[in-house]
């Protein structure tokens, strides 16, 4: 007869002094400094972005977490503070806090060193950002843009009413309403035929277009464009993805776990 | 003359400070704070201007001169193709 209690999990945990984090979580968590919730989620992050099978099809992932330039500056996916890791460079008026990044509206940049006709196929790519504020004001606002040509990659707030997909010389823009900015937003080329584009709107709807002119070689910048006084953003950001084309389920399963991030973080 | 002083946090964007070609020429690739770069840009008008964060956030000693900077009514230049 064996007697004896059950041992819970929980203390199988605690005495092995709590679960490893992904090698790849921890690596990031270490480069940027976090700690607590923040880590816990960035290590929930990356198990969900794996077992989504998205993980592979990331170059960047900017989670935003930290509080300052210093901490929002790595790419999760390689956090070494080199433009060939695509750590983001600041510059301009921007301000940083547990939120994410606020853009300033004058001339508030970061440069990823990812140029999407050298380090992605022009025919399977995506782009995607989290926008954590509503407020919309003066003229068109840059998400992320690989330039400010007329054949940029990128995601953009048009005026107060139209967001906007961009793929190369094609475009497709989404009614939204001056409360319906914030949100999940991402766009991915799957092949220059038909339909090739989808455009994930933040209301969860999934539009298509067709886009086959190739893009101008240019960094993806966030919040701004490359140059002049026009396009910088002023609104808040928590979380950008560059990378391989998505399905439209993949999209949608990256919504769901960037969603369920912020809500771990406490933040939209 | 406006400077940083006088104006409120959410009036910031309304501001920008205002540079001569000199002081543009010297804030370029320096850093305003940590992994922070200042970034000049011309307006409507040409003026070269940075934004009131940099000027408020500048903890950078041997810019620091940049919080006196006269501000001027941020006019931005006309949007790019893309957006039109």
């Amino acid at each position: 007869m064996i007697i004896g209690k059950a041992i819970s999990p929980f203390a199988i945990k605690r005495r092995n002094g709590g679960a490893a984090n992904d090698a790849d979580a921890q690596a990031f968590i270490t480069a940027s400094g976090i700690s607590g919730t923040e880590a816990t989620a960035v290590n929930t992050l990356v198990v969900n972005l794996k077992s989504a099978n998205i993980w592979t099809k990331m170059k960047a992932v900017y989670p935003m977490v930290g509080g300052s330039a210093t901490s929002h500056k790595f790419n999760l996916l390689n956090p070494v503070d080199s433009n060939g890791a695509y750590r983001l460079v600041f510059a301009g008026g921007l301000t940083h806090s547990s939120s994410g990044i606020l853009g300033g509206g004058v001339n508030g940049i970061a440069d990823t060193f990812l140029n999407p006709t050298i380090d992605l196929t022009q025919f399977d790519c995506h782009v995607s950002a989290n926008i954590y504020t509503n407020t919309f004001s003066g003229t068109s606002k840059v998400h992320l843009f690989s330039d400010n040509s007329s054949t940029p990659m990128g995601l953009a707030a048009i005026s107060s009413t139209l967001e906007r997909s961009s793929m190369g010389s094609s475009t497709l823009s989404a009614t939204v309403t001056a409360s319906t900015h914030r949100g999940f937003w991402a766009t991915s080329r799957s092949s220059s035929g038909t339909n090739g584009v989808n455009y994930l709107l933040a209301n969860g709807t999934i539009n298509k277009y067709t886009a086959a002119g190739n893009f101008a070689s240019a960094n993806i910048k966030l919040f701004g464009s490359v140059t002049g006084a026009a396009g910088y953003s002023n609104f808040g950001y928590s979380f950008f993805t560059i990378g391989n084309a998505l399905t439209d389920a993949e999209s949608l399963a990256l919504k769901t776990i960037v969603a369920n991030f912020q809500t771990t973080l406490g933040r939209l | 003359m406006i400077t940083l002083k006088d104006i409120k946090r959410e009036q910031w964007d309304l501001y920008v400070g205002l540079l001569t070609v000199e002081q543009k020429d010297s804030l370029l690739i320096q850093l305003y704070a940590p992994d922070s770069y200042f970034n000049p840009i011309q307006d409507l008008n040409d003026n070269w201007i940075i934004s009131v964060e940099e000027m408020a956030n500048c903890v950078n000693e041997e810019f620091i001169w940049v919080k006196d900077l006269p501000l001027i009514i941020y006019e931005p230049k006309p949007s790019p193709p893309p957006f039109n």
